[in-house]
């Protein structure tokens, strides 16, 4: 699994895209999509263990939400200042590419887009 | 409020997963079909062992972005103790049936109460006899104990499609990548299922035409692509990715 994030469509890859994370440093990516930004944690185990979680922002607001833990920093500030550029250059695409960011849930419009 | 499953709306997000091409499309639709089944948030998992001690993990989170981060800060979504319950179960079950939890528990469970999971449904995949992959889908409800009442009849019925669809797609996804990663040819998955059906170099030489010395060299070449110790390791791997589904009985 630890090639996964270098197998987005080239239309979906990030800055830092093919950027192999160290052994046990998490690495957030963040790629644009219809509702908002998708981003990735990626953290290499041992081996050939890698984990991946993916989640996603609906709005800067939950971004700012997240940016405000400690840890999504990882004690970096320069890395919490990079996230924040990249999810504002992905936020940007992601306007761009779609009508609205609406967040998907009970109100969203369901079925396969056009 | 839990708003209400319609059924037609959610068949056909769940129909739709199988056009995703990616992570981030998936993770949309995944909300998307999460919604339709009237539940508040969802997580997928996918579990594989890739050695003794360590497995690699997949999770997608359907929910607040904000409790996804908490929750993947505070460790492996395998030790999460519904998947660990889903791991001793073969059926549908919901966190009522958990059993009594240890202080750390209960706060993992917590954190999750207060976003989306108030109750759960936990759903764990089957898998291949003799592997040990693992997916689990949890959906949760703001209510407690939703998924024990008459009115989440159409959920409860519908989740399992959903699981259903999402290992589907994520097994291509996993055979796809550990295949372009590996560099792995039909030739090489056939050697590694004669090592999974536990051939040894004689036999594997007899049935592929070639020296001994060759299947021993192929082998060593690829237990570096797999980046695996040893044959049987890297036709272990192999197996839990998917890849000698179609090749058991070559």
């Amino acid at each position: 699994m630890s090639q996964d994030h270098r197998s987005l469509p080239r239309s979906r890859q990030r800055s830092g895209a093919g950027t192999r994370p160290r052994v046990g440093m998490p690495l957030v990516q963040f790629a644009p999509v219809k509702a908002g930004v998708a981003a990735c944690r990626l953290l290499r185990g041992r081996g050939n263990a890698v984990s991946q979680g993916w989640y996603l922002f609906t709005s800067a607001d939950q971004f700012q939400a997240c940016a405000a833990h400690d840890e999504l920093r990882f004690s970096d500030p320069l890395q919490l200042s990079k996230l924040r550029v990249e999810f504002e250059a992905a936020l940007g695409a992601a306007s761009a590419s779609g009508p609205s960011l609406e967040a998907p849930g009970p109100g969203a419009k369901h079925g396969r887009r056009s | 409020m839990v708003a209400a499953a319609d059924a037609t709306a959610a068949l056909e997000a769940i129909g739709c997963l199988d056009d995703c091409s990616d992570m981030p499309g998936l993770l949309v639709q995944l909300f998307e079909a999460t919604a339709a089944l009237g539940a508040r948030a969802c997580i997928y998992a996918v579990a594989i062992p890739e050695d003794e001690q360590e497995s690699s993990c997949l999770a997608m989170f359907a929910c607040d972005p904000a409790f996804a981060q908490d929750q993947l800060m505070r460790g492996p979504i395998p030790q999460h103790p519904w998947f660990r319950f889903a791991r001793t179960r073969s059926l549908a079950a919901t966190d009522a049936d958990l059993p009594a939890a240890s202080e750390h528990d209960r706060a993992t469970v917590e954190l999750a109460r207060h976003h989306g999971f108030a109750s759960c449904l936990i759903l764990p995949t089957a898998t291949q006899v003799g592997l040990e992959r693992l997916d689990v889908l949890c959906l949760g409800s703001d209510q407690a104990r939703w998924f024990e009442r008459d009115e989440s009849r159409t959920t409860r019925l519908l989740a399992p499609s959903l699981a259903a669809a999402l290992n589907a797609w994520f097994t291509r996804h996993l055979r796809q990548a550990l295949r372009s990663a590996a560099q792995l040819s039909e030739a090489d998955l056939c050697l590694l299922a004669y090592e999974r059906q536990g051939l040894g170099t004689k036999a594997i030489s007899s049935r592929t035409g070639q020296t001994e010395a060759a299947v021993d060299s192929r082998f060593q070449r690829l237990n570096h692509r797999m980046n695996c110790s040893s044959r049987a390791a890297s036709a272990r791997r192999a197996a839990e990715y998917g890849l000698l589904d179609r090749l058991d009985r070559v």
